[in-house]
């Protein structure tokens, strides 16, 4: 025995001994080829992680807007086409082009051309955009049909579905539809990018940054490898409120059935700090799909558009009329005609005031909407009955100078610098070309353009003791752990008027409803203000009107402003109602108190 | 009377076989430093704790080295115990591992059996410790038999039983069940026309194992092809050989850790890349703290780094030998030749696989390897051959039972 077991050792011996060998000759042939692979197949590690866009919520944290996970189908024709066996060319391609179609759909021809024209490329994204599910579906049948494979007993050698990954990215998800689409917007497919409203404003806060994993030869020789995880996006709260949305949206198509008009906008807003709670226009689009326009035109429609034609198209669908577009504002403004007299002392508020259908300016007659004139009234009786006759001596009182000074101290002319994409600014006149004409249509509302916007927030330093605050959609913005990272607390601008005219002007508009122009706008149970207005569009001879309509409430301390404009309302001859328009506020106003829970401060008949 | 307990207290230990104490100890350490340094990459990124395997590793030698002294100070003819219950424990563990829940399943294969929710074995281990008993023991009581058909053939069915069942899902170690046995009993049989037989029959094996290896891949196809036609082997089989005769037939897929292995080794030179500057450890060679560990350890090492390796193991088996040699009964020595085989055959097995020699298995590198069953009954076999190494003239174990055979 001992000497087998010897015989045993020297053999166990030898066996390691030209296994020693082995290695040697393994070295010397290939060591420097290995080397080379190890080097090579380091570098080709490095990948792009993709971050996560952060929500949109309203101010109660309903989310607007969210990124779910989605995957990216990445082919590697490299892999797909490898060859191992010359007498076997491509032995994976088939199976796995199969197994693309078969669970995708994918056309076989395109597949195959992509394969042919880009042999050797690690990555081809071919697939954009698929959900956990079809993801799992296709694993599942590459798993069924490659451990099949193993145990047939055909013969296939390499005959596998293979080189097909899968890249995990976001897709930018809206639950609530087309609820809010005017100021939320969309964002593109790579979900990198925000187009109109919240999403375009605030595209930097939501979008986070890409993570990345990179690896290096260091200078020693040592391979470093380094992950940079991806940073998830800010959530931005915005400050408005589901419900109030939600009404708004509603009231407006129950409108639009009932009238023909070109546009129609709503702002509601807190006239306290000039948060913006709901604001919409009769233009809908699904954020989800946004280059859907089904609902606008027809299919066949669509495919006869020249690119100027859609981009014209797409621009009226998504433009927030409310912000981007500027008119003439006709009477709501002569609440601020009157105001800035009252400051300038031009009138007091007992100054009486004669109205005999029309004045005549340089030549030129004016008239006011009732040729027979309204007679003689004060102030407070001339925003009732909405005389331009009576606006038109206040205005004269006052000068060019002081007339352009008071409208730039209300935030016209110029963007407001509210949180949201494509503001316009409107136009005013400049002293060197302001006619006393101009003068005299400017304290009417007439001649000079200012958008939704400026309006509100102008009538909102009127409504809270003269602050002029910016007007904002956005609250909060928060990290990825729900933290407060930036509070936007209301940013006072300037102040505008004196709190004895605030009161008086909030005293004049709830005057203008109880017993005025505005009448329709009441509410049982609450005291409401607000002003008409009706403006003609240029040229005048097409005889087209914006027609609107300022509301807010409660009168003495307003919590809640509404503001409604229909551009180009229907209309027999110039006779033009602001009924329908000013019934439209009160419908929105009555349903939104309740959801803001204003007390009620009136009696109810 | 203190003069006599000192006497008592050397022949005690007399015999004591401290080199080879020494040298497992030494490949231990060896071991350990090679698992913090193949394992730290990837456990920093899966566990997120560069230590996790190192201090496990660590642990279990701690418990190993106590199992290992434990089991030399106990007489060995007291081992004669533990051959049944050993062998009972052994096929019931394979059986509550193969055929119920208690075996934990990973990548379709089934060897580890739970114990506790945090600790589980690996039976086949245990398997192999009780075979070695076993075959000890059986070959003691009927070392004539050896000569003869029957008693060789009942212990290879005793064997084969817990064999078959390791079999079932781990090849390798299911090989080396069954190799130990033969191996020993080879060894004391005198019968020399089945001493031909054998040589010539592993001469075969080894030639055709050669032949396939050395063949070009082409005209390994080629054969690969009349076979499946004729129905002898699956595609899939085949799959394997062509991959074992040329690993990148498959780069990517299956020949993947062998190539990957290959690349480690040749990469890494006479000297190596210097300790811990492995690359292929970060995350290129999987399993490079157990099944691959030789790789990692040649691109670290180099050439100089394997042949001080291999010189530790032919030293711990010549060490052995001596042990088997002096030992006065037919016990402790063959005792110490299955420890010998198991030990011999890892090695070959593991070199042979990582070099790309032998197709593709998991097998793991005695001491040095990670893993927590397995090192634990190493240590444990180490223990048996350092009591039989006691040179106590005291132990005399019950002759053979003759008449029997």
């Amino acid at each position: 025995m001992r000497r087998k077991l010897a015989f045993t050792f020297i053999l166990v011996a030898a066996v390691l001994f030209a296994y020693v060998v082995y290695l040697l000759i393994l070295m010397r042939n290939s060591g420097e080829e290995y080397q080379q692979r190890i080097l090579s197949q380091q570098g080709y590690d490095m990948q792009a992680l993709a971050f996560r866009r952060g929500n949109i919520t309203d101010r109660n944290g309903t989310v607007f807007a969210y990124s779910e996970e989605v995957y990216n189908l990445i082919l590697d024709p490299s892999v797909i086409l490898y060859t191992a066996n010359p007498k076997k060319p491509q032995p994976n391609r088939e199976a796995t082009v199969d197994a693309l179609v078969s669970v995708f759909g994918y056309s076989r021809d395109e597949i195959e051309a992509v394969l042919d024209e880009k042999p050797d490329a690690p990555y081809v994204r071919f697939a954009m955009q698929l959900s956990a599910e079809e993801k799992e579906r296709f694993l599942q049948y590459q798993t069924e049909y490659n451990t099949a494979k193993d145990s047939s007993k055909k013969r296939l050698h390499q005959d596998r579905v293979t080189g097909v990954w899968f890249e995990t990215e976001y897709k930018r998800m809206y639950p609530y539809g087309t609820l809010g689409c005017t100021v939320l917007g969309f964002s593109g497919a790579e979900s990198a990018e925000g187009h109109w409203g919240i999403e375009e404003y605030y595209n930097s806060s939501l979008s986070g940054v890409n993570g990345k994993i990179y690896s290096y030869i260091s200078p020693e020789g040592d391979y470093e490898s380094v992950t940079e995880a991806a940073v998830g996006g800010r959530t931005v709260v915005s400050t408005i409120d589901y419900n109030v949305q939600k009404i708004v949206e509603e009231e407006i198509a129950k409108f639009k059935p009932l009238h023909e008009y070109k546009n129609i906008g709503v702002v509601v807003m807190d006239p306290t700090s000039g948060e913006i709670l709901g604001m919409a226009t009769d233009k809908v689009f699904d954020p989800n799909t946004p280059m859907d326009f089904s609902a606008v035109v027809s299919d066949e429609e669509f495919e006869a558009m020249t690119e100027e034609e859609r981009a014209a198209l797409q621009n009226s669908v998504w433009r927030n009329f409310t912000v981007s577009d500027a008119y003439s504002p006709g009477s709501v403004s002569k609440e601020l005609t009157v105001a800035m007299a009252l400051e300038e002392d031009a009138i007091e508020t007992d100054t009486k005031l004669f109205c005999d259908g029309g004045e005549t300016i340089q030549g030129t007659t004016i008239h006011c909407h009732k040729r027979e004139g309204h007679g003689m009234m004060d102030v407070t009786g001339a925003l009732m009955l909405s005389c331009n006759d009576a606006l038109m001596n206040i205005g004269t009182r006052l000068n060019v100078p002081t007339m352009l000074k008071w409208q730039r101290q209300f935030g016209l002319g110029s963007r407001t610098g509210v949180d949201l994409p494509g503001e316009a600014t409107g136009i005013l006149f400049t002293e060197e070309n302001m006619s006393a004409i101009d003068l005299a249509t400017c304290s009417f509302g007439q001649g000079y353009s200012s958008t939704m916007i400026q309006m509100a927030s102008a009538y909102c330093s009127i409504l809270n003791g003269g602050y002029y605050y910016t007007p904002h959609i956005v609250r909060q913005l928060l990290d990825e752990n729900g933290n407060v990272v930036k509070n936007v607390e209301p940013e006072l601008v300037r102040t505008t008027i004196s709190e004895a005219t605030c009161e008086f002007m909030k005293q004049a508009a709830y005057e203008t409803v109880q017993n005025g122009g505005g009448y329709g706008a009441r509410i049982p149970g609450h005291t409401v203000g607000g002003k008409t207005g009706t403006a003609q569009k240029y040229p005048i001879e097409e005889q087209n009107y914006v027609v609107s309509f300022m509301g807010f409430t409660p009168a003495a301390s307003p919590k809640l402003l509404v503001y409604v404009v229909v551009d180009e309302l229907e209309h027999e001859g110039t006779d033009v109602s602001s009924l329908p328009v000013v019934e439209f506020e009160r419908d929105i106003m009555q349903r939104i108190i309740p959801y803001l829970g204003i007390p009620e401060d009136a009696e109810k008949n | 009377m203190k003069k006599r307990q000192s006497e008592k207290g050397i022949r005690w230990l007399s015999g004591y076989d401290f080199s080879l104490l020494f040298v497992v100890l030494f490949l231990c350490v060896f071991g350990l430093i090679m698992i913090y340094s193949a394992s730290y990459y990837t456990a920093e990124t899966k566990l997120h704790n560069g230590m996790y395997y190192f201090r496990h590793q660590l642990m279990l030698y701690g418990i190993g080295l106590a199992v290992a002294v434990a089991a030399s100070l106990i007489p060995h003819k007291y081992y004669f115990w533990l051959v049944w219950p050993g062998y009972a424990a052994a096929v019931i563990c394979m059986i509550l591992t193969d055929f119920t829940k208690l075996g934990i399943n990973t990548n379709g294969q089934t060897r580890w059996m739970r114990v506790t929710s945090t600790i589980s074995f690996q039976p086949a281990e245990l398997v192999k410790v009780a075979i070695i008993l076993l075959t000890a023991f059986m070959i003691h009581r009927h070392t004539k038999g050896m000569n003869g058909a029957k008693w060789p053939l009942i212990i290879l069915g005793l064997c084969a039983v817990p064999g078959v069942l390791v079999l079932k899902n781990n090849l390798s170690s299911g090989v080396i069940i069954l190799a130990i046995p033969i191996a020993m009993i080879m060894l004391v049989s005198e019968n020399k026309k089945r001493r031909i037989a054998f040589w010539c029959m592993l001469a075969a094996g080894l030639a055709l194992m050669i032949a396939i290896k050395a063949m070009p891949l082409d005209t390994l196809i080629g054969i690969g092809e009349r076979i499946e036609d004729a129905g002898i082997l699956k595609a899939y089989q085949l799959r394997r050989l062509y991959i074992w005769n040329t690993p990148m037939y498959d780069a990517r897929g299956d020949g993947y850790q062998v190539v990957q292995g290959l690349y480690a080794i040749g990469s890494g030179g006479v000297f190596g890349k210097g300790l811990g500057a492995s690359m292929q450890k970060l995350g290129f060679v999987p399993e490079s703290a157990n099944d691959m560990i030789f790789a990692i350890l040649c691109e670290e090492l180099g050439l100089f780094g394997a042949i001080s390796l291999i010189i530790l193991y032919l030293f711990l088996l010549y060490r052995m030998m001596m042990i088997a040699n002096r030992s006065r009964d037919v016990f402790g020595s063959l005792l110490v030749v299955g420890v010998m085989a198991h030990i011999a055959l890892q090695v070959i097995l593991h070199i042979g696989v990582v070099s790309g020699i032998l197709p593709n298995t998991g097998v793991t590198l005695p001491f040095v390897s990670y893993g927590g069953t397995a090192s634990l009954f190493y240590m444990g076999e180490i223990g048996m051959v350092l009591s039989v190494g006691r040179d106590n003239p005291e132990m005399v174990l019950p002759a053979e039972k003759d008449g029997r055979s």
